[in-house]
């Protein structure tokens, strides 16, 4: 304990036990402040631990053991928190957004009944996402990955008065399970080979002795690791989880649902990459579900008119992304996209929550409209993050997602990387065209809503707009500090990262590779603007194009509107056999068989005690007769009863 | 005849002796100290009483940290190892908990003598002694010190005839067994020609003793006697009237202490000496705590009154202990000497709440009584709870992480059958111990009194937070028990 991270997910513990135990004694504002100022704090301690490690240089890391959790045999798991180049980022992005949010929450929740509750669960988030990020072991980070998923059904349930909430909840959990199964599979498959699941050991064992894996078995932990990712990170085929969890409150999708937990998955494996590097099937594999989720979930998001689905299946999209980036080995340009995206989504969020807040909980896009006059705050720092999610230069997305689709161009994997490119392409396009699509329907033209609503829309309060600003401000700038130097600049943070990611060759050399950059820079400039030109062309200049489009195309709207009913083929296929099962268990085995026998044994033991009770009448000589008679038993077994 | 003057090393007995002497200096001025009239009296007595105890422990402590592995004095008859200064510590901890919770006990139930603590300072000096006896000599003189006392504080309260009944009967019963006991150990002198356990083991190693019907038939009598202290089945009949009987702080203190203190001379005997015997005692032990997990639990599901429902549920988890006790190695030992931290730290939990809650002249002993609690007072409600999912072995709490070393090491000595019955048992004994939780948090019924009683509240809290802590944070005292069992070995 030679320093002081620990204290980063130790203050909004505090905050969660507080608010939890206490908080519907205090006032308010007491909550809103103890709340805020927790997560704040960590922040700041988060920010100087940073600078430490700047200091440090490279090889510098910080850790600190508060004690060693678990014996058994030579399997130990230390309570030790790592603070190293990787858990810095996501720790600053994490506190750093999260505290932003925490801020908005405060106005945003302002008058809901159950505020202190609220904070607790969202305190208690922080707390379980700061020790995923921070955990040096894989345990440790599999407490916070169950914790941040807890967390996340609490708050998606957290208006559970509502019934379909409640099932958003229970189904963002029960898919979770699912992917968790996957984890820990894979955990196990890790202690059995390799022994050990402290990640920097697990390394070292490795560099010191690469025979510890096969190829096969490493392809097989890498996976299982993934199918947990993919549950976690709303990837395919475990995905549709994320869309019902908008049922949580606003600013709880921008923090858990876009910003941060969701992102656990790409940081899981991006913290693994020295085990991901061995197995390039899974490589491939991780790559081209990123790639084709998407692609997938960009197709729904042209589809949607509640304005938080939009944003849940771009979020979906936008993690294709990252899983793209680390499946070809750009481990850092996947972090980077991460970061950028937790400013520019949970702008997005806020910013839709800032409209849904104005206009009486409408979350429907046709019923807004003509918003830019009333909430100027909100209707530009949505602009930017519309424009930055886009890929327009120079804002952050420009630079994270064009650094990803080169680097799945020049990949080592070989020239599947040419189809995960053009796949992230035609999804730029379309990622473009919906985000637009939704801008212009939701904030420009004529005002749709009723006539009730439209006298309360408002611009939101300063707690409110200030945290949209903030991001706005990140938004534009985040991208910077990753210029690469093909655009005169030198990519700090991919060097920041070096010194924990494995080094992956490209397949062109340098020079070639410049040639091929700017021709793929240029293509994925004229993608975001055709993206664009066709939104505006559609909902601004000529608005009757899509109503003929559906029209025409009727059967292909709808399965596209309707998710490509996903839901209703996993119902079939895995709910209702699992119900019926569940039905007949319930029916016969338990009601008769199970019961039966606890009944049986119930009644025994009650008969039982209360024979005893009869010998147990208070007569002392009845007592010494007992005693005796015990005491004559126990000489003849101990003489005689030598076998 | 030749005599030899044993060598005597005083410092090594010197928690023993300062609480002798304060007890003594006690007696002497207990005049002053108690008495009808006075007010604050036995208070004082109660101050000094923990000043000493604390005394005795930071002692017992410096001795352990000596360096010395094993002190051993009194011509063999007393040794300080690791073993009994850890059971020292374990008892001295148990007497002053039951001190402190009876502070506020004995202004409400009118007790006024000051011979009230000095009987518990006797009775922990003779527990102490149990723990470092090496002779049969002396662990007899060392459960008499330990039991005339108890027999007296069982039944303090001259008035209550519940009280003197009870008292009453330990004693005729308790008199039975120490004469068994005597017995046992004359027919183990006349065989090995020794009352000290090294001896007793030379002796039987040198010649299988286990041959002889005499040695045998002694220590069935000893093993016998040891069960009638720890209060397992069939010895048991006493334990429910006499710890209904006694005041709530004197249960506490019995329930703990007399079982912690005979089951360490119980665990030296077995390991010196039973344990190179044959195999016929591990059968009759089998028996007793196959019978003493099966009656404790499933008499403890017919009780309503709380007192009588821990008196068998200590007797069941002493049926965990003997599992432990048959396997007889190493890490069996030291589980037990875990699992018995647990468990006294736990049952003094228990017994504090039941004083916190208790009125004037009207003890907490029916369920009913607790019923509502939950809402009136939530948070001594929650260390209820803790306490009660700790004795029921569920985590994250103390109980579970004991009953876990408990039944691994007696799975690792082959003990299968019994660990599958007491877990079956201990299946079972959930039951009752939520219906305790049930009762606390049952709606509609609230007492809306204001009780004062921080001392019990105290050792509550403390209790609580011990039970939690060694349900995450075992390691610690697991490692020391494992040392001090080893010093046995």
């Amino acid at each position: 304990m030679d320093n002081v991270i620990w204290i980063i997910p130790l203050l909004p513990l505090v905050g969660f036990l507080i608010n939890g135990l206490v908080g519907r004694r205090l006032p308010d504002r007491l909550v809103a402040i103890i709340g805020v100022s927790l997560p704040v704090a960590s922040f700041f301690i988060a920010v100087w631990s940073f600078l430490e490690l700047l200091k440090l240089g490279d090889e510098g890391v910080l850790t600190s053991t508060l004690y060693t959790w678990i014996v058994s045999g030579d399997f130990v798991v230390n309570l030790t928190f790592r603070f190293d180049q990787l858990s810095a980022v996501m720790a600053l992005v994490v506190s750093g957004v999260g505290s932003a949010i925490h801020l908005y929450s405060a106005g945003y929740m302002h008058d809901d009944k159950s505020f202190s509750r609220y904070f607790s669960y969202l305190n208690l988030f922080l707390f379980s996402m700061l020790v995923l990020v921070l955990a040096e072991d894989l345990v440790l980070l599999f407490l916070g990955w169950e914790g941040v998923g807890l967390c996340s059904y609490l708050l998606i349930g957290f208006w559970f008065d509502d019934m379909e909430n409640a099932k958003a909840g229970k189904k963002a959990f029960i898919v979770n399970r699912i992917g968790d199964l996957g984890f820990f599979v894979g955990m196990a498959l890790i202690v059995i080979t390799i022994g050990t699941l402290n990640v920097p050991e697990m390394k070292n064992l490795l560099e010191a002795n690469p025979g510890l894996l096969t190829a096969g078995m490493a392809t097989a932990i890498t996976l299982f690791l993934f199918v947990g990712a993919t549950g976690k990170s709303a990837q395919i085929p475990l995905y549709i989880w994320l869309p019902d969890a908008m049922a949580g409150p606003t600013p709880v999708s921008a923090l858990i649902h876009a910003a941060t937990m969701v992102t656990a998955g790409v940081y899981m494996i991006a913290r693994l990459g020295f085990l991901y590097v061995l197995s390039p099937t899974t490589m491939i594999i991780v790559a081209l579900i990123g790639s084709l989720t998407a692609l997938y979930a960009a197709t729904i998001g042209m589809a949607q008119n509640d304005i938080k689905k939009v944003l849940a299946y771009s979020t979906i999209s936008q993690l294709g992304y990252m899983f793209m980036a680390v499946g070809v080995g750009a481990f850092a340009s996947g972090i980077f996209h991460l970061m950028t995206h937790a400013f520019f989504k949970a702008l997005l969020f806020l910013g839709a929550g800032s409209v849904i807040h104005a206009m009486s909980g409408e979350q429907d896009i046709r019923n807004m409209g003509g918003l830019r006059k009333k909430m100027p705050i909100t209707f530009w720092t949505f602009l930017v993050a519309t424009l930055t999610i886009s890929g327009i230069p120079p804002l952050a997305g420009f630079f994270s997602k064009d650094e990803i689709l080169w680097k799945a161009f020049s990949t080592h994997l070989g020239s599947i990387g040419i189809l995960f490119w053009a796949i992230g392409l035609l999804s730029a396009v379309i990622t473009a065209f919906y985000m637009f699509r939704l801008f212009f329907v939701a904030f420009t033209g004529e005002s749709r809503a009723s006539e009730d609503v439209k006298k309360h829309i408002h611009e939101s309060p300063f707690s409110m707009t200030s945290v949209l600003i903030l991001l706005g401000i990140f938004s534009v700038i985040g991208g910077f500090i990753g210029v690469p130097e093909l655009l005169g600049g030198s990519n700090h943070f991919e060097h920041f990262l070096a010194p924990i990611f494995p080094h992956l060759g490209s397949r062109f050399d340098a020079h070639s590779a410049h040639t091929w950059e700017i021709i793929l820079l240029a293509l994925s400039l004229v993608a975001a603007a055709s993206g664009i030109f066709l939104a505006y062309l559609m909902y601004v200049k000529k608005t009757d194009i899509p109503k003929v489009f559906v029209k025409k195309y009727n059967a292909l709207y709808q399965l596209v509107y309707d998710k490509y009913r996903i839901d209703e083929l996993y119902g079939a296929i895995f709910i209702r056999p699992f119900f019926v099962l569940g039905v007949i268990f319930s029916s016969i085995v338990d009601s008769w068989i199970i019961d039966g026998i606890v009944r049986i044994v119930t009644m025994a033991t009650a008969k039982l005690g209360r024979l005893f009770m009869s010998f147990q009448g208070g007569d002392v000589r009845v007592y010494g007769r007992v005693l005796l008679g015990g005491l004559l038993l126990i000489l003849i077994i101990v003489v005689f009863g030598r076998v | 005849m030749e005599i030899v003057m044993p060598d005597v090393q005083l410092l090594a007995l010197a928690p023993e002796i300062i609480l002798i002497i304060v007890a003594f200096l006690m007696l002497l001025f207990s005049p002053l100290l108690g008495g009808e009239n006075t007010k604050s009296g036995p208070k004082v007595g109660g101050i000094v009483s923990l000043i000493a105890l604390t005394a005795a422990f930071v002692i017992n402590l410096l001795i352990g940290q000596n360096g010395q592995s094993e002190i051993i004095t009194f011509g063999g008859m007393i040794a300080k190892d690791s073993f009994s200064l850890y059971f020292n510590a374990l008892v001295i901890i148990a007497a002053a908990f039951s001190i402190i919770i009876s502070f506020d006990y004995i202004d409400k139930f009118g007790i006024k003598e000051g011979e009230y603590y000095l009987l518990i300072l006797f009775s922990t000096v003779g527990m102490m002694l149990m723990g470092s006896s090496t002779d049969l000599l002396s662990i007899f003189i060392s459960l008499e010190i330990m039991s005339i006392p108890i027999y007296v504080l069982v039944g303090f309260s001259r008035n209550n005839l519940r009280a003197r009944e009870a008292s009453f009967k330990y004693f005729i019963l308790g008199a039975v067994s120490t004469g068994i006991f005597v017995y046992g150990a004359a027919l183990v002198y006349g065989s090995a020609g020794s009352t000290n356990l090294a001896a007793i083991a030379d002796a039987l190693l040198a010649k299988p003793l286990y041959n002889d019907p005499i040695f045998m038939l002694g220590s069935a009598f000893l093993i016998s006697g040891f069960l009638f202290k720890i209060s397992a089945v069939p010895f048991h009949m006493w334990t429910p009237d006499v710890y209904e009987g006694a005041n709530l702080p004197i249960t506490a203190f019995m329930s703990v202490g007399v079982k912690a203190a005979a089951l360490s001379a119980f665990i030296r005997f077995i390991v010196y000496d039973l344990a190179i015997t044959g195999d016929s005692w591990v059968l009759a032990l089998s028996l007793v705590a196959v019978a003493t997990m099966v009656l404790g639990n499933s008499a403890a599901l017919a009780q309503s009154n709380l007192k009588r429902l821990f008196a068998y549920s200590s007797i069941a988890h002493v049926g965990y202990i003997i599992i432990a006790l048959i396997a007889a190695t190493e890490s069996a030992i030291a589980s037990v000497l875990f699992y018995l931290l647990i468990y006294i730290v736990t049952n003094l939990g228990i017994f504090a709440f039941l004083i916190y809650f208790s009125k004037k002249e009207n003890e907490c002993e029916s369920i009913d009584q607790l019923a509502g609690l939950g809402y009136s007072h939530p948070i001594m409600a929650v260390c209820m709870g803790i306490f009660l999912f700790s004795l029921a072995g569920i985590p994250p709490t103390g109980g579970f992480m004991g009953k876990l070393f408990l039944f691994i090491a007696a799975v690792e000595s082959g003990y299968v059958t019994l660990v599958v019955i007491a877990v079956i048992a201990s299946g079972v004994s959930v039951y009752y111990y939520l219906k305790v939780m049930m009762s606390l948090f049952e709606k509609g019924k609230k007492t809306e009194e204001n009780i004062k009683n921080p001392y019990a509240a105290l050792v509550v809290f403390i209790a609580a937070i011990i039970t939690i802590y060694l349900g995450v944070m075992p390691g610690f005292f697991i490692e020391l028990a494992k040392r001090c069992a080893l010093s046995l070995f």
